[in-house]
């Protein structure tokens, strides 16, 4: 009984003592956050409508074990800000005592907590207190969570005019493009640490092309290309989460 | 309130003593008075993104696919995460290294809590360099052997050009308001505003946001570590940093300020930025152009010959 006991020690030993501890889950349970949007472009509300493609996607791959079949409406950042006005409050109790401790030794300062669910970086903690409230709230191991962070348009255009002896050749392209920039993130809801982050751009572009004499395609901006880029974006998140499938809910480890 | 009023300052009692002395953060004030310096950080925090910015994604034009400029300045996909300050006398040197948000990593330790461990960034870093009274703006990167490469600009073709000259206007990618700030600038927003504490009075430029620092108290912290405070108020905005010190080295500095009118909290930012060497001395390496940069700049032969 001591040998197996021995010999039960030394295999925890060589296991954890490995420079490479992975922590995973098997069929990782997770819910969509229905999406925010720090652009100008509000009235037309491009979260909602972006989120709830992308969990139709999500759904059609049949690769995540989602706890809901919907966006949660549950605004996480509003909730944060609120936890950070605690730091205000240690501010102005240091300014009136004279002394910053509360303040700068407090857990407002601790490096590992992210700022905002916005720029919060891979290994960061978004308050463990809202975070495992959702996870709980909706059975869900994991939060996937994403950030509109850039709306918008433009115009290119490049002209060549080749003339050489009796002949040439002109050359025109433009094309106008719209497009949509995510910044997506996967939460851990028990810790709130950000464990998978990725920026992936979707959008639609109309391009004219001219020969000669000859244009081919129009690059007139349409209404349909908002509801493009839209198609477009939410398909590339729902492809870079299921590219990355394998590591989307794994947490590395490293022993120094 | 009044409770963890009396809790903080009781806590507070066992780490700090009011001793009344800025010593040590006195000689790097005179360090940055007599601009005399080098300083190397880190921005552990990031600045608060602010939103509202359209997208351009199509800059470029047949033979390339992008310009610096576009890099970096959009403030949403890449932040300043290190950099370098170095000057001597009138010369100055100011390298800012941006690195995409995605790719910055923080790997746990198995035994002892969280090691921030910042992937080396493979972006982009600007440099600027005035060097008697000329200006140059460069880039690094790494290329394809992991080594460093210098450039001033990309070419038609994408070529990377080791061509440079001085007070080249189309390729000077600062701001205006840099251009104005020039000997006050040190490159990241963060940085400044958490050095503002220490610089001499006549340095400070009065702008709607730089206050009036006033030293606060000093004191020492668990693992050896001491401290000193400053704090200061400009209009509704009120303003708290932190330096910390393994001896007489700083190692650390935490800024924080919040606005508040009748209505409430308006806003509020933190800062911590990590000293890797802050020294009284500038490092001339610095203070010339790098190796595989070449000074094409016209000058005569009165000009060529001073410099």
């Amino acid at each position: 009984m001591k040998q197996l006991l021995t010999l039960f020690a030394a295999a925890l030993t060589m296991i954890f003592s490995s420079t490479a501890f992975a922590i995973s889950y098997s069929n990782p349970t997770c819910i969509l956050m229905k999406f925010s949007n720090d652009t100008r472009f509000q009235s037309i509300d491009a979260a909602s409508a972006l989120s709830d493609l992308v969990i139709e996607k999500m759904l059609k791959t049949e690769k995540f074990n989602l706890r809901e079949t919907k966006p949660i409406e549950h605004d996480m950042e509003i909730q944060l800000y609120k936890e950070k006005i605690r730091d205000v409050d240690n501010a102005k109790i240091g300014l009136r005592a004279g002394n910053f401790n509360a303040l700068f030794e407090g857990p407002g300062f601790d490096p590992i907590l992210a700022e905002a669910i916005a720029t919060a970086e891979i290994g960061q903690v978004i308050s463990p207190t809202i975070t495992s409230a959702i996870g709980r709230d909706h059975g869900a191991q994991f939060l996937i969570q994403g950030t509109i962070i850039n709306m918008g348009s433009d115009l290119f255009e490049d002209e060549l005019n080749f003339n050489s002896g009796g002949g040439g050749l002109y050359f025109h392209q433009k094309e106008s493009a719209l497009g949509i920039q995510t910044d997506l993130r996967v939460i851990e809801a028990a810790t709130g640490e950000v464990i998978w982050r990725k920026i992936v751009t979707g959008s639609d572009k109309k391009t004219m092309t001219q020969v000669g004499a000859f244009k081919f395609g129009s690059s007139k901006m349409t209404s349909d290309m908002y509801s493009e880029a839209l198609e477009d974006a939410a398909q590339k998140i729902v492809d870079a989460m299921v590219t990355d499938i394998h590591k989307l809910f794994f947490k590395p480890w490293t022993k120094q | 309130m009044k409770k963890k009023f009396l809790t903080a300052l009781l806590l507070g009692s066992f780490l700090f003593s009011p001793t009344g002395d800025a010593a040590k953060i006195d000689m790097y004030r005179d360090a940055m008075s007599n601009k005399s310096f080098t300083l190397k950080y880190n921005i552990v925090t990031p600045l608060s993104r602010r939103t509202n910015k359209e997208l351009h994604f199509l800059k470029g034009n047949m033979f390339g696919t992008g310009t610096f400029e576009d890099l970096a300045s959009n403030n949403f996909e890449r932040r300043i995460v290190s950099g370098i300050i170095v000057v001597g006398g009138e010369n100055k040197y100011v390298e800012k290294n941006f690195a995409p948000y995605t790719e910055i990593y923080r790997f746990k330790t198995a035994s002892a809590g969280m090691e921030t461990q910042q992937r080396e960034q493979k972006e982009l870093s600007l440099c600027t360099l005035i060097k008697d009274d000329d200006v140059y703006n460069f880039y690094w990167n790494y290329d394809s052997d992991g080594q460093k490469r210098y450039y001033s600009k990309l070419g038609m073709f994408g070529e990377y050009s080791s061509s440079i000259k001085a007070n080249d206007t189309k390729n000077d990618t600062r701001s205006p308001y840099d251009k104005l700030l020039d000997e006050y600038n040190y490159g990241s927003p963060d940085l400044a505003q958490a050095l503002t504490a220490i610089l001499p009075p006549d340095r400070v430029i009065d702008t709607p946001d730089t206050p009036e620092y006033k030293f606060i108290g000093s004191g020492f912290l668990p693992g050896g570590l001491t401290f000193e405070d400053f704090a200061g108020q400009k209009n509704n905005t009120h303003y708290a940093v932190r330096y910390y010190f393994d001896g007489d080295r700083m190692v650390k500095i935490a800024a924080f300020n919040y606005t508040e009118d009748a209505t409430g909290i308006q806003d509020y930012e933190k800062t911590i930025v990590e000293i890797t060497e802050f020294s009284t001395t500038p490092d001339q390496t610095y203070l010339s152009l790098p190796e595989g940069l070449k000074d094409k700049t016209k000058r005569n032969k009165k000009e060529a010959d001073s410099k």
